[in-house]
């Protein structure tokens, strides 16, 4: 579906047609962006630390994008990562934070095209571990990553997002935003080895 | 291929993208190297572990009502400023003449309304609500009166000329926090800003001229009008209740307030709600300057400040 921008004119007989004009765009904004609405709600609860902010951020980001509706094209990307970028923005530039916060971690993944932490050596993340048994403790491990590995890593698993789309998404460079996978999935799995080992967990159930 | 060259598949399978799929040489390496093997499957495994335990989050039913009502009352805000221009354009006529109060009487159902939702409790209540009187005619005559002062540009001479030095400086002094946001992207250049306040509180005014000269915009931060609105004046909530000016014949200036903790902020300029409400988003990101004695439990805004 291709939508291009909307254009209105005004008309000069009287405010009837502005009347059916608005709620052409709200039908359509309706159509087009409340479908997504459970996306940008869960990702509104990574970033937000309660329900209340959450949903605060929710209805800011709903009431933007309408805003900005008959300027917005549906190209490539779709409806669904507009509107996380919206949400991205807004929770950035609301609480006051840069928008672009540099993490000590945050290398261009572009100078590790091997895919490992640059030096030549096997990743850590080769030692594998058994996801299907760490549910809660994933849950958890995910709430501790910092906001960004835990966006990137979550727009990546759960909407399904090209990298490219999380770039446009978190406003990064592409490199960054694997880096950032990468970084997310290492920390996983080294907290949720050391659960196992503390529960004392059989070794043989790590490949 | 070898084990260094096959690393930049892992991801792109354990995503399942189809042009990797049929890379041949990738594949047949993944088959014959249980280590690579070993890691796409891991990657595999954590992305499914990922959808189960994150994956079933739905929104629930009052946030898309909330999120509903408020598409409702934005589109009531655009239905009440468009009528302001075609007004001054074309000859009233009985049609509409009937759509502005019914606009006005719908967004003022819808403020009402919206506090019934449940889940919304008076501090996250996100209205819009048209109001006449009192406050709105005396910043129009503030912002009128600052404009039209002959002579000085509107600028106290003992004030910094940067708006991060004005918001310092006034909130200082003024003990509150004064706002002096950059406007350029929206056309508006920095005239000047002095302590003036409206309805007799004590306040900043920093006034903004548009780039064509022909516009000018007025944002007010002042201690809180008590005499407007349900939200305790401790509770945290921000950009959630706004107070708009209704349409009035012969009226050209719009005014925005909302509430802010101990504070009000109000902007007044000759531009349509809408369009108002879209520069007070701009005001809003900008920031706030809070005097040295006044602490708040959020993280404090960074200043803007001029390029």
């Amino acid at each position: 579906m291709f939508l291009k921008s909307a254009d209105e004119p005004l008309r000069s007989n009287g405010g009837v047609e502005q009347c059916q004009a608005h709620t052409s765009i709200k039908t359509r904004f309706e159509a087009v962006a409340v479908p997504h609405l459970d996306a940008v709600h869960r990702m509104a609860c990574t970033l937000s630390r309660n329900r209340a902010d959450a949903d605060d951020l929710v209805q800011e980001t709903f009431v933007r994008a309408f805003r900005a509706f008959e300027r917005f094209e549906l190209r490539e990307y779709g409806a669904r990562p507009w509107l996380l970028k919206i949400l991205h923005n807004v929770f950035y530039t609301t609480k006051g934070r840069r928008r672009r916060e540099l993490l000590l971690e945050d290398v261009d993944f572009d100078r590790f095209p091997d895919g490992g932490n640059g030096n030549g050596t096997e990743a850590a993340s080769a030692e594998t571990v058994n996801w299907d048994d760490f549910d809660e403790e994933l849950k958890i491990a995910v709430s501790q990553l910092q906001p960004e590995y835990r966006v990137a890593l979550l727009l990546w698993a759960i909407e399904g997002l090209s990298y490219k789309e999380i770039a446009e998404v978190c406003d990064c460079a592409l490199g960054t935003v694997m880096s950032r996978l990468y970084r997310a999935r290492q920390v996983l799995g080294k907290q949720l080895r050391e659960y196992a080992q503390e529960r004392k967990l059989s070794t043989e159930r790590f490949t | 291929m070898n084990c260094p060259s096959f690393h930049k598949y892992i991801v792109a399978l354990a995503d399942v993208q189809t042009e990797v799929r049929e890379n041949g040489e990738a594949l047949e390496h993944l088959n014959r190297c249980p280590s690579c093997a070993r890691r796409v499957a891991d990657l595999t495994g954590l992305k499914a572990a990922l959808v189960r335990v994150h994956g079933e989050v739905r929104a629930p039913q009052h946030l898309r009502d909330r999120v509903l009502s408020s598409l409702e009352a934005t589109q009531a805000g655009f239905a009440q400023a468009e009528s302001e221009p075609l007004r001054r354009k074309v000859a009233t006529g009985p049609r509409y003449r009937l759509m502005v109060p019914v606009a006005i009487a719908a967004a003022l159902l819808l403020a009402v309304s919206l506090s019934w939702f449940p889940g919304m409790g008076e501090t996250r209540a996100g209205t819009i609500t048209v109001v006449t009187g009192g406050v709105v005619a005396d910043a129009r005559e503030q912002h009128r009166r600052c404009v039209s002062r002959p002579g000085a540009d509107h600028h106290d001479a003992s004030l910094p000329r940067d708006l991060a030095g004005i918001a310092q400086r006034l909130s200082s002094d003024l003990r509150l926090a004064v706002i002096a946001p950059d406007l350029r992207m929206h056309g508006f250049a920095l005239v000047g800003a002095d302590r003036c306040g409206i309805l007799g509180l004590r306040g900043a005014h920093v006034l903004y001229r548009s780039d064509s000269g022909g516009d000018a915009l007025s944002v007010f931060s002042v201690s809180r009008i008590t005499t407007l609105g349900s939200v305790a004046p401790d509770s945290a909530s921000v950009r959630h209740e706004y107070y708009v000016s209704a349409d009035e014949p012969g009226e050209a200036l719009s005014v925005v307030l909302w509430h802010d903790g101990p504070q009000s902020y109000v902007v007044c300029g000759d531009r349509p709600t809408n369009a108002l409400l879209d520069v007070v988003d701009e005001v809003q990101v900008a920031g706030v300057t809070q005097p040295d004695s006044l602490t708040r439990p959020t993280d404090l805004l960074a200043l803007c400040s001029t390029k």
